[in-house]
């Protein structure tokens, strides 16, 4: 809970304030974030078309093998992409966990900022959180398969190069596609090694994309300024007690436990 | 010649329609969607994995979006600045919770404490970039033969990037920097207030952050006069503040309003039995608000030009009078669950004292003190006398605070300093002061300690 602070009393009553800012709602702004970053790394990164054909193509063994792995790895992103939706399920107000309906039950939800939900909603009669209250689910239709295979791509191209998953890839996938099950990442990066494997050498370098290299080279602002971070501890209450009322109760202070 | 940034006109070559079009640089067609988040204190019980996590991670966009944000040229970090809705939402909410060095200490372990460094770092540099209309050698857009205009080709549907070339000087025309931080709510004077809160403590040994800190907020309120007016009418949201406190610890005030406010007995719950919380909240609220005007008076002086309006610190002396014995009586009535949390709600208490102490004497002296020996006639010094003896008058009725302020700012030393000006001041208006404190010191039972005592 926030402090009490005279900033926000004028912030709320000295109107000379942005009135916007005052009620900020941060339910559901790392959900919409977590989007902005997929749709990001989607824009600049490796597709899954484009690596699919490359990988089909260019498979040392045979094709069935190789798809079959590409099937494993869109159906990882999915395990893993359906924690997401539960937990954008929660984020915005909608029941966790979710139960399981048939498609004639299914509606469709929008989230507060208009985007649509990724997840199915339903509003069964016989749900145990009464009537009204909708379920998410998550049901796969065209538009949320191209962002599973985007999620593919992604977890595809953070494990190319690696055979662990370490804590920098848990962080990146958590980015993206928010908590997920440790043994989904795990099971991503044996997939994509095995894949790797099936390719001859150099293909990964047709598989490499321009990044945010230019962006992250550059120089920061403020850099070379000083700053410091050091915090004073403030005084000690017996170091103002010349500040004290002497003509007031001076007894000492009553103590019990019972708080 | 360089061009400022709010009088850039880029070209934009748009390949459907076939045609030039022009925009400002500082546009919103310039800025990236990034959705910024908000920032959110750490969480009190860092055993709670799931808070922890939660925390990190939201810690973890902001410091990836900030670093972003500080590489960005400086064409583009405005566009940013001005026009993203949640970049104002992320640096609003951090100023808002982030932990004061009076706050209750968090005993974050070692990794939490770490992220909460480097955002408390990053929103810092933000702040000065944002406070600052010149900045020089840095990447620029490209400018053809010193022309306002920039051509580049792009299509009406994708964001173009232009490609640095050239280092030069950026700045923005100051009045309309005054402008663009103003109508866009860049700054308001409570960001300004939580600005100097969290990073303008001094540090032992050196000044910390607080010289830069204090050249920043000079110079938002040299372009931008407005902010002066701003802050006259925080006043008496600060000095309603401070009659609301009084009004729920049941103590009779007449701080905000022009006539006595009668206290309605039946709605006001004995300090004595209100809830351990909401007492806390009270002490905590007066803490907070007494530490945020002393150190915004501290990093920015000429704000002391606005604390004598409205008689402001004359009315903190009647609280200090009124509010403060009543406090304190109470807190050794009242039962606490453990000595430490006694002392930790005594501390914000005397602290809360002090700072009362610390303002009015920090406004005397900005406003009365400092410049009498530099007046260059008469006049000019005895108008600076006449406000010391005006504002010492005015609480010649409070005796504690003439006690304890006299404690820490022995009135025999301002004597002196008054006796030396060029304005030939009336003895015995001063002896008037010195015979109030006396009298006061003989009633409250005080004894007269040396300054070298006091804090």
């Amino acid at each position: 809970m926030a402090l009490p602070r005279l900033t926000g009393a004028i912030r709320a009553f000295g109107n000379i304030a942005d009135s916007e800012l005052l009620e900020a709602d941060v339910s559901g702004d790392i959900g919409r974030k977590r989007r902005v970053c997929a749709d990001e790394e989607s824009a600049q990164g490796l597709t899954w078309k484009h690596l699919s054909t490359t990988v089909l193509r260019l498979g040392e063994k045979d094709n069935q093998v190789v798809t079959k792995e590409l099937r494993n790895l869109i159906s990882t992103a999915r395990d893993i992409e359906a924690q997401t939706v539960l937990k954008l399920g929660a984020e915005i107000g909608l029941c966790f966990p979710y139960h399981i309906i048939t498609s004639v039950q299914i509606d469709k939800q929008r989230c507060s900022d208009g985007a649509t939900v990724r997840a199915l909603c339903c509003k069964s009669p016989g749900c145990e959180f009464g009537s009204g209250s909708f379920h998410c689910l998550w049901v796969g239709t065209e538009t949320e398969f191209s962002e599973v295979e985007a999620g593919a791509a992604l977890l595809f191209s953070i494990f190319k190069d690696t055979e662990t998953v370490t804590k920098a890839h848990s962080l990146h996938i958590q980015r993206i596609f928010g908590p997920f099950p440790s043994s989904a990442a795990t099971k991503a990066c044996k997939i994509t090694n095995h894949i790797v494997n099936m390719l001859p050498d150099k293909t990964l370098e047709l598989l490499n994309v321009n990044s945010s290299a230019n962006e992250d080279d550059r120089a920061e602002f403020g850099e070379n300024l000083h700053f410091s971070q050091r915090r004073v501890e403030p005084p000690r209450e017996d170091e103002l007690s010349w500040l004290d009322f002497p003509n007031g109760d001076n007894s000492e202070p009553l103590f019990s436990m019972k708080y | 010649m360089a061009v400022p940034l709010d009088k850039l006109v880029i070209s934009v070559y748009n390949e459907e329609r076939k045609s030039k079009e022009q925009y400002p640089a500082l546009h919103p067609r310039w800025i990236k969607n990034v959705q910024f988040i908000c920032y959110q204190a750490p969480p009190l019980d860092v055993e709670d994995k799931v808070f922890a996590n939660e925390w990190k991670e939201r810690a973890d966009f902001i410091i990836r979006d900030l670093h972003w944000l500080l590489k960005q040229p400086h064409d583009k970090f405005w566009c940013q600045v001005i026009f993203d809705k949640s970049l104002h939402r992320c640096i609003d909410s951090y100023l808002k919770f982030a932990p004061r060095c009076f706050d209750v200490v968090y005993n974050l372990p070692d990794d939490l404490q770490k992220i909460e460094s480097e955002i408390y770092r990053l929103v810092y540099m933000v702040c000065v970039r944002m406070a600052t209309h010149k900045e020089s050698k840095v990447d620029t857009v490209i400018l053809v033969n010193g022309s306002t205009s920039v051509d580049i080709h792009c299509s009406l549907s994708a964001s173009p990037r232009y490609v640095s070339m050239t280092k030069q000087k950026h700045f923005i025309t100051p009045e309309e920097f005054g402008k663009i931080l103003y109508e866009n709510y860049i700054f308001d004077i409570p960001r300004l207030m939580d600005l100097a809160a969290l990073y303008g403590t001094n540090h032992t040994g050196d000044q910390g952050n607080k010289p830069l800190l204090t050249k920043m907020i000079t110079n938002i309120f040299t372009q931008q006069p407005n902010y002066g007016n701003d802050l006259a009418e925080a006043i008496p949201t600060i000095l309603q503040i401070f009659q609301n406190i009084s009004i729920t610890c049941g103590v009779m005030t007449n701080i905000a309003g022009q006539t006595p406010q009668k206290l309605d007995q039946a709605n006001i719950i004995p300090l004595v039995s209100m809830e351990t919380k909401q007492f806390q909240d009270v002490i905590f609220y007066l803490s907070d608000t007494l530490y945020t005007i002393w150190i915004f008076l501290d990093v920015y002086p000429p704000a002391c030009n606005t604390f004598v309006q409205k008689d402001f610190i004359i009315k903190l002396a009647s609280l200090y009078d009124s509010l403060f014995p009543a406090l304190i009586g109470v807190m050794k009535e009242r039962e606490w669950s453990c000595n430490s949390y006694y002392n930790m709600v005594m501390d914000k208490l005397r602290l809360a004292q002090l700072h009362v102490l610390k303002i009015f004497r920090q406004v005397i002296s900005f406003n009365y003190l400092d410049p009498l020996l530099d007046a260059g006639s008469e006049e000019e010094a005895g108008s600076h006398v006449e406000g010391y003896v005006h504002f010492m008058s005015g609480v010649l009725a409070e005796k504690w605070f003439l006690c304890h302020l006299n404690h820490l700012y022995p009135f025999r030393d301002d004597r002196d300093l008054l006796m030396q000006s060029r304005y030939p001041i009336d003895e015995t208006r001063l002896q008037f002061i010195l015979d109030a404190i006396n009298e006061a010191a003989a009633t409250c039972g005080w004894q007269m300690k040396s300054a070298a005592d006091a804090v």
